[in-house]
């Protein structure tokens, strides 16, 4: 969450390609942008990212050259923008507008062929070189089979591509795109990143304004998360694929992965139990171990609620699991029986809690504590309910110890089910029998 | 035509077609009149005049040859300048607003020459100015008109296309009830006034070729050198902008060039409805929207229809004339519709 000026790239020898200091933007008499400070290194592909209305789309353009600023500067190769005519700038710099039409009947080769203005020489000795240039473009974005075809007769992800290609023909060592990835389908939204990476792999300059977060977290090398017209946040994929970040720019909850060595991010589907009307501040403890409980744990969290877990084993992957949920987890040392105080943390949660959940883990004698609480906790007349009871006898490691005891949890009403499915219905009735009721006081 | 390799060899086969029309149209229109020559003694006129000057003798009567030097020719030139430079200036305004209707009319243009004309004709005191009073001040007022509406489109360095369109009308409204209100306040020049609106050719000297003829042929170049340029607009201010275009000088620059055309070409002739809108769409179809190619495939189309009309207009009832403008505008719009309405089809 750094603020202020940052330099960016792997290669800082190189020299910054744009400056923009202290940049603000106005339009329509209100700001929207800034104010902003910015470096961007010859070679960087970065990224910009940022909720609808964050300043994207304004910064990209004050680069461009196209908005200018109300205070502030941005410098190209150390001279202001200001100072380059449109023709001076376009051969420098290549720009993948948001909006563009084109209602006249021109062939895809013909509207490439227009982003050679002003690189291309004009004179006959420079055709050669600038139907190289357009044919490569064509190739780049696969649309050499539709050369011949009318702008206006194609999809909008063909005109998206075609649009790409023209800025693709200038050949400019900065390229700035604005959502390029609109109109495309899967397939092509992959083919126009590999393509910036291989533009970036050449040494070419890239700024993109993005909307997917994970697509921007496997291709770029830096990304930039603008908030309400400031840099919010800027690094690499893991500094800005953070919940903390996501949640506090976004106003959305979200669970990172990792996908190799990039991090990719799933939103927690919090606003789809809001629309079902129910409500589900059921507390729910989860007794886990061994990544028995892990797909419970996710389901219920997608379902929208927050299970409190444990006592698991630091390290175990119900712990992992728990914890990129951020939630309350009782944690143990691994590797030997569970310490009072967690048992006793877990029972005060457990009676906390209106309902509880024992995921089928393996017993042995360090963990026997779990189920004891459960029988308690069936005794005292709570809700309780055992994940696959009927294999209680195979995860047994205590001579037949766990066996009994789900045996007597059972008998003092806990209740026997099959699959997440039915565990996370058994959820949903208590959440359903509270709706309207005074919440359960807790302790 | 669809497809770009072939573009070329439409725009060439669209070129040799149109030029062999011209030649041919030039020839009959050498060949009819109103003079009481037969199509055979007018050609042997003409091709006396060509090698032994006005004073050319031969199968015809003596006067042939001043007849078609002093009447037939300048009034054939003028024709086709006139008709070229309404549909390049046509084209121009259609390729810098991005909007097909843009066209004198719309823009307001030609009502700006309408009312210069009326003030010429009305205001008795300017005559002093000589046979050019009426010219002139058609010109100032479409030049006038055209700056009026830019700058009423212009808002913080940026001309939209929409206000330009509306701004046009607007000013084109007021400008023709000034018009009528001259109209109904004179009743002895109330029939010159119309014939002029209506457009004509009849008139044709020389001296006006002279005038009329470098002004598009300038404005012509200008355009060509533009096309590109002209082209990239067609995908709007901004990303002409981003592709080198100093989008905001090169439209202003283009308009006044086009109204000044336009108005060189008005002058002369009156309101010729039509053919500037018409002509530019049809090449459109046939040789694409490239302007290097549609401003001289409209050029040369736009001589070829207007020499036409003219042609007709002076033979058809002769020896009365028809104003050529209602020839054009009378089969240019149930033309257009067709043309528009097997587009949509197709």
């Amino acid at each position: 969450m750094a603020a202020g000026p940052h330099t960016f790239t792997t290669a800082e020898r190189r020299s910054p390609v744009y400056e923009v200091r202290d940049l603000r933007v106005s339009l329509g008499g209100r700001q929207v942008l800034g104010p902003l400070d910015l470096q961007i290194h010859e070679g960087a592909f970065i990224g910009m990212l940022g909720p609808n209305g964050s300043g994207k789309t304004t910064l990209l353009r004050a680069l461009s050259g196209v908005v200018k600023p109300s205070a502030g500067e941005v410098t190209l190769h150390g001279a202001p923008l200001r100072r380059y005519s449109p023709l001076e700038l376009a051969r420098l710099v290549g720009v993948v507008p948001q909006q563009f039409s084109l209602d006249f009947g021109f062939t895809v080769s013909e509207m490439v062929a227009m982003g050679r203005y002003a690189s291309g020489g004009g004179r006959a000795s420079a055709e050669d070189v600038d139907q190289e240039a357009v044919q490569a473009a064509l190739r780049e974005t696969s649309l050499s089979p539709l050369a011949d075809r009318l702008v206006t007769e194609l999809s909008g992800g063909e005109r998206q591509r075609a649009l790409i290609a023209q800025t693709l023909a200038q050949q400019t060592p900065v390229i700035l795109l604005d959502e390029p990835l609109n109109n495309l389908d899967l397939n092509h939204q992959l083919e126009v990143m590999q393509l910036l990476n291989r533009l970036h792999e050449a040494g070419r300059t890239i700024v993109v304004v993005l909307h997917d977060l994970n697509i921007a977290a496997q291709y770029c090398q830096t990304l930039v998360l603008l908030d309400e017209g400031r840099i919010a946040a800027q690094g690499t994929a893991d500094d800005i694929l953070d919940p903390r970040v996501i949640l506090e720019v976004f106003r959305v909850r979200v669970a990172v992965h990792r996908q190799g060595a990039r991090p990719y991010l799933t939103p927690l589907w919090t606003s789809a139990h809001q629309a079902t009307g129910q409500d589900l501040a059921a507390k729910v403890h989860v007794m886990a171990g061994g990544g028995a409980a892990s797909a419970l744990v996710e389901e219920l969290v997608l379902q929208g609620f927050t299970p409190s877990v444990g006592v698991v084993s630091v390290f175990d992957s119900d712990y992992v699991t728990a914890g990129r949920y951020e939630l309350e987890v009782v944690s143990a040392p691994p590797f030997q029986p569970f310490p009072p105080e967690a048992v006793a943390e877990m029972d005060a949660l457990v009676r906390a809690s209106d309902i509880l959940i024992v995921a089928p883990v393996f017993f042995a004698p360090g963990n026997m504590d779990l189920l004891r609480v459960a029988v308690e906790t069936a005794r005292r007349g709570q809700p309780v309910v055992v994940l696959e009871a009927d294999s209680v006898a195979q995860r047994d490691l205590a001579e037949g110890q766990a066996t009994q005891l789900v045996q007597e949890a059972l008998e003092a009403g806990a209740l026997p089910v099959t699959g997440v499915g039915e565990a996370v219905t058994e959820v949903r009735k208590v959440a359903t029998s509270l709706a309207g009721r005074p919440a359960r006081p807790s302790r | 035509m669809r497809f770009g390799g072939d573009r070329r060899r439409a725009y060439r086969a669209v070129m040799a077609v149109l030029l062999a029309f011209l030649v041919a149209a030039v020839i009959g229109s050498i060949a009819t009149g109103a003079a009481g020559l037969s199509p055979s003694q007018s050609l042997a006129a003409f091709f006396g005049l060509l090698r032994r000057g006005a004073s050319a003798t031969g199968s015809y009567p003596t006067w042939a040859p001043r007849l078609l030097l002093d009447l037939r020719l300048p009034r054939i030139v003028l024709a086709i300048v006139t008709g070229a430079g309404l549909c390049t200036a046509g084209a121009s305004f259609q390729g810098t607003f991005r909007n097909p209707l843009a066209e004198p009319y719309l823009l307001g243009v030609s009502a700006g020459a309408a009312l210069g004309a009326t003030i010429a004709i009305v205001w008795r005191p300017l005559a002093a100015l000589g046979i050019y009073t009426l010219p002139l001040l058609a010109f100032v007022g479409a030049v006038l008109a055209a700056f009026l509406v830019y700058r009423l489109a212009t808002f913080g360095g940026h001309t939209h296309s929409a206000s330009l369109l509306l701004s046009g009308v607007a000013v084109g409204s007021t400008l023709t009830a000034i018009l009528s209100f001259f109209m109904v306040s004179t009743e002895r020049d109330l029939h010159t006034v119309v014939v002029w609106l209506m457009g004509g050719l009849s008139a044709a000297t020389w001296d006006k070729v002279y005038i009329t003829l470098p002004v598009v042929a300038t404005g012509f170049v200008y355009m060509m050198l533009m096309a590109r340029r002209m082209n990239l607009l067609l995908m709007g201010e901004e990303r002409a902008r981003e592709l080198g275009v100093d989008s905001q000088r090169t439209r202003r620059n283009l308009m006044i060039v086009a109204s000044i055309v336009t108005a060189a070409a008005v002058a002369f002739s009156g309101l010729i409805g039509f053919i500037g809108l018409m002509v530019p769409h049809i090449m459109r179809l046939l040789v694409g929207p490239d302007h290097r190619r549609l401003l001289p495939a409209s050029a040369l189309f736009g001589a070829l229809l207007l020499l036409l009309a003219d042609t007709v207009a002076r033979t058809a009832m002769a020896p009365a004339e028809i104003p050529v403008g209602i020839i054009t505008a009378a089969v240019g719009g149930p033309f257009f519709l067709y043309l528009l309405r097997r587009r949509k089809g197709a």
